[in-house]
């Protein structure tokens, strides 16, 4: 077992430790805004109808731009340990989307005042399947692993493995074996073939004997008789 | 997991290294949301 560098490991773990702190911190910033009826703001010339929240001004921008910087932390110490420990990252994804889509379902089935929200709804659902279906094609993946035939995606990984030897297609027939053939002897193979033909009449006795001796004198280097 | 590095402390490591980052974001959060006083 090779022993990684420190600095990858720490690296690693730090990414994952600020990936996690980060999708956490959005999470609640948007349930803060959600709380005020879905939208806020702060500075700038206009006058604001709802203030953001200090704290929604504090942690949205540390947890989106502190989020990739983890992601990319993440990604480099994987690198260093090897295996495939880097395509954890990719369960980045799937949290991201799917705890910010069950903010969206909650507050839009049970929303703090009022009846459903639908606009609410149909984001939740679009965050759902955005992070859902993809979390499934790689649960599927690693699940089969490599007993699908010929090739599956296992932790990131493309594995190819020989396909088993599979019966004949029904359609196909397997062809006939041609009396004579494969035999090994030329010389036989040729005879029997030109006797085929003077069976079926496409040669005449004479044609017959005439290639009969022509290949006599051909592969035994004798004289026709 | 395959690869040549998977010591089972690592994968401890970062199931520890999760659960840490949501308990620290827990606790700025709940900080700096909560009212002054």
């Amino acid at each position: 077992m090779t022993r990684p560098p420190a600095l990858s490991v720490a690296a690693y773990l730090v990414g994952v430790a600020g990936l996690a702190f980060c999708i956490t911190l959005l999470w609640f910033g948007m349930r803060a805004v959600l709380d005020l009826g879905g939208y806020c703001a702060s500075g700038g010339p206009y006058e604001i109808s709802v203030q953001c929240p200090d704290a929604v001004i504090a942690s949205t921008p540390l947890s989106i731009f502190g989020g990739i910087a983890a992601l990319f932390l993440m990604l480099w110490g994987g690198a260093g340990l090897g295996g495939s420990w880097i395509s954890l990252a990719f369960l980045a994804w799937p949290a991201l989307f799917l705890s910010l889509g069950w903010n969206f379902l909650q507050y839009g089935f049970f929303p703090p005042d009022g009846d459903w929200v639908w606009s609410w709804i149909v984001c939740g659902v679009l965050f759902v399947a955005m992070g859902g279906i993809p979390l499934w094609v790689a649960l599927v993946a690693l699940r089969d692993g490599p007993h699908t035939d010929g090739r599956s995606y296992a932790a990131g990984r493309v594995v190819i493995r020989p396909r088993p030897p599979s019966a004949p297609s029904p359609g196909l027939v397997e062809p006939t074996p041609v009396p004579g053939a494969g035999s090994g002897d030329p010389l036989v193979d040729r005879l029997e073939r030109l006797a085929e033909l003077r069976r079926a009449g496409d040669l005449t006795t004479a044609e017959f004997e005439t290639a009969k001796a022509a290949t006599l004198a051909e592969l035994t280097g004798g004289p026709a008789r | 997991m395959t690869g040549r590095f998977e010591p089972a402390w690592v994968r401890v490591a970062v199931v520890v290294a999760v659960v840490v980052g949501i308990v620290l974001a827990v606790w700025l959060f709940g900080t700096i949301s909560a009212p002054p006083g």
